[in-house]
C-alpha cells in the first residue's frame, strides 16, 4: 500500500482538495463579508457540525466526481496507459495489485474526507467570527452527523470498487462516465422510500430528515460493506484472468 | 557439457478471438543463451512473450521454467524474469520516482539500498544526470535506457526483450547490445529478444527463432541455419528469370551441364547466403 500513496503523492492528487474546497471557502468568506445571500444561509440555529453536513451536501457532485476519477485513474488508467502491464511483470500478485490500490484509494478518501470536515469546521468559525457565540454542536443528535459522514465515507468506497470492477472492461473516460451515471442514477432511487437502508448516502440524507434511526443506518452500511466484499472478490478473481495488453 | 533448459514451451496456442495467433509451438531454451526471434510484423512474436510474462494468461499449452510449469501469479517465479514489452512508465514522475516505485515491491529491500541500487542502474545506462527528471520529458532513446534499467532491477535470470533496438541510434544500438552480451556473460542470463534489424539479430543471438503466422519456421543456431540455407542463385543469357539450387557442387554441375546441354547459356551464378533474410520473407 505504501508504494501506492507514494504515487498517489508523486500524483498530486492532493491537489484535487482544492477543487473540494474552493466552494465551502468561499461560502466562508461570503459569510464573514456579510454578502447577502451568505448572511441569510448563516443563521444562528446552525451548529458548526450543521454546517459541514451542509456544505458536503452543497458540493457532493463534484465531491463524488473526484472520488471516481482518483479511483478509475488509479486502476482502468493505468490499464489503459500500460502502466499496469509494467507492475504486473514486475514480481508482485495480482491480488496484491488490487488489494494495495484499493487500500491506498480508500485511506487517502477518508483523509480527505476527514481534511473535509475540518476545513469546513474552521470556515464555519471564520464565517461566525461576528457572532458572539458561534454554535459549534447543536443538541441534535450526534448520530446524525456520524451517519452523514460515514455514509458518504462508505459511499465512496462502494464507488471506488465498482470503478475498479467497470475499469476492468472499460477505458478510463467511459468508466468515469458510468459511475458517475450510475451513481446519479441511484440518487434518484433515493425518492423511492423501500431503498433507503440500501444506500448508505441516502441513509445519511435520510437521517438528517428523521433522526437518530440507527437501525436503517447500520442496515445500509453493513449492505453497503457486503456489496463491497462481493465485487472485490469478484474483481480479483476476474483480473486474474485477464488479458493485459 | 549439456546446459540446463530454462525454459520449455510445450504445444502453446494463444487466440484472440477466432484469430490463432501462435498454433501449437513447441521449443526450449537453455540457460545462458541468447535467442533472436524473427518474424513478420503480426507472425506472432509480441504475442509470444506476452504469453510467456503472462500478460496473457488464457493460452492452450503449456510453459515450463526451470522444469516446473509456469505459475504467473508465484511472485518468487516471476522475480526471475524481468521485461521489456512495451513499457510505460508513470510520466508525471521522474526517473528515480518511476524505479523507486517499482522497486518498492521488494520489502527485503532497505530504502538506503533502494537508493543506492537505483543509482547505479542510472548510471550503467546513462541517466544518472537524469534521474530527476520527469519522464514526460524524456526522448524515446531516453525511455527506452530507463526501460533497460527496469529490467535489470531485479536479477532475473530471463530477460524477454520486445524490440529492444527500436528507435535508438546506432550509438544507442551498440550500447544495447554490449550491456546484454555483458548481462549474459557475467550473470550467465537468458535473454530473448526480438527484432526486425537482421544485423542486430546476427550479431547477438547464439540461436534463432523464427516465426511465421503463428507457426515456428525455423528454430536452431545462426551457423545451422546458414549452411541449410546457402544456396545458388543460376541466371540466363537473354533472359529475366533464375533458378534457385542447393548449395552443393554436384547439383550445381549437373544444372550447368543440362542447360549448356539445351544451348542456354548461363550469364551468372551468386551464392545466396542471407539466411536470415530468406527466413524473415
Amino acid at each position: 500500500m505504501l508504494k501506492e500513496l507514494y504515487k498517489i503523492i508523486y500524483k498530486k492528487y492532493y491537489f484535487s482538495l482544492i477543487l473540494l474546497l474552493f466552494m465551502p471557502m468561499l461560502f466562508a468568506i461570503g459569510c464573514f463579508l456579510n454578502l447577502p445571500y451568505m448572511v441569510e444561509e448563516n443563521n444562528l440555529s446552525t451548529s458548526a457540525l450543521d454546517y459541514c453536513a451542509e456544505m458536503q451536501m452543497l458540493i457532493k457532485y463534484a465531491y463524488f466526481l473526484v472520488i471516481i476519477y482518483l479511483s478509475t485513474d488509479a486502476f482502468s488508467g493505468e490499464l489503459e496507459g500500460g502502466q499496469l502491464r509494467l507492475v504486473t511483470i514486475h514480481v508482485i500478485s495480482r491480488t496484491k495489485i488490487v488489494l494495495q490500490k484499493l487500500s491506498a484509494i480508500c485511506l487517502f478518501i477518508l483523509v480527505l474526507h476527514i481534511l473535509f470536515w475540518l476545513f469546513n469546521f474552521s470556515m464555519y468559525c471564520l464565517g461566525n467570527l461576528k457572532n458572539n457565540i458561534p454554535i459549534v454542536f447543536s443538541s441534535k443528535n450526534i448520530e446524525i452527523y456520524i451517519g452523514i459522514f460515514g455514509g458518504y465515507l462508505v459511499s465512496f468506497y462502494v464507488c471506488s470498487i465498482i470503478s475498479f470492477f467497470i475499469g476492468l472492461f472499460m477505458k478510463k473516460i467511459y468508466t468515469l462516465v458510468v459511475v458517475y451515471f450510475i451513481w446519479f442514477v441511484c440518487r434518484y432511487a433515493d425518492q423511492i422510500a423501500s431503498m433507503k437502508n440500501i444506500f448508505p448516502e441516502f441513509m445519511a440524507d435520510y437521517l438528517t430528515e428523521i433522526s437518530g434511526n440507527t437501525t436503517y443506518q447500520i442496515s445500509g452500511y453493513l449492505w453497503s460493506i457486503l456489496f463491497f466484499f462481493i465485487i472485490l472478490l469478484i474483481l480479483i478473481r476476474m483480473f486474474h484472468n485477464k488479458n493485459i495488453i | 557439457m549439456k546446459k540446463q533448459k530454462l525454459l520449455e514451451i510445450h504445444n502453446l496456442t494463444q487466440h484472440y478471438g477466432d484469430f490463432i495467433a501462435l498454433n501449437n509451438i513447441s521449443f526450449s531454451i537453455e540457460k545462458g543463451t541468447i535467442i533472436g526471434l524473427l518474424g513478420k510484423n503480426g507472425a506472432g512474436k509480441t504475442t509470444l512473450m506476452k504469453t510467456i510474462l503472462g500478460l496473457l494468461c488464457q493460452y492452450d499449452g503449456e510453459i515450463k521454467f526451470k522444469g516446473k510449469s509456469i505459475n504467473h501469479g508465484d511472485p518468487k517465479i516471476m522475480r526471475k524474469i524481468s521485461s521489456l514489452v512495451d513499457v510505460r512508465f508513470y510520466e508525471d514522475m521522474s526517473a528515480y520516482e518511476n524505479l523507486n516505485y517499482l522497486l518498492m515491491a521488494d520489502v527485503k529491500i532497505s530504502k538506503s539500498n533502494r537508493r543506492k541500487k537505483i543509482d547505479e542502474l542510472l548510471t550503467l545506462v546513462g541517466l544518472e544526470n537524469n534521474s530527476s527528471s520527469k519522464v514526460k520529458s524524456f526522448s524515446f532513446g531516453m525511455k527506452q535506457r530507463l526501460a533497460l534499467a527496469q529490467v535489470f532491477l531485479h536479477d532475473a535470470e530471463l530477460i524477454i526483450l520486445d524490440e529492444p533496438f527500436v528507435g535508438l541510434d546506432p550509438v544507442g544500438i551498440e550500447f544495447m547490445k554490449s550491456m546484454l552480451k555483458q548481462i549474459q556473460r557475467e550473470k550467465d542470463a537468458t535473454i530473448i529478444f526480438s527484432s526486425h534489424q537482421l544485423e542486430e539479430v546476427s550479431d547477438l543471438a547464439d540461436e534463432i527463432v523464427a516465426i511465421s503466422d503463428g507457426t515456428i519456421k525455423y528454430c536452431g543456431t545462426l551457423q545451422e541455419l546458414q549452411n541449410t540455407n546457402k544456396k545458388y542463385n543460376i541466371w540466363f543469357v537473354g533472359k529475366e528469370m533464375k533458378i534457385e539450387i542447393p548449395y552443393n557442387s554436384e547439383i550445381l554441375q549437373r544444372t550447368i551441364h543440362e542447360h549448356l546441354k539445351k544451348g542456354i547459356e548461363i550469364s551468372k551464378i551468386e551464392v545466396i547466403e542471407n539466411a536470415l533474410y530468406q527466413l524473415f520473407i
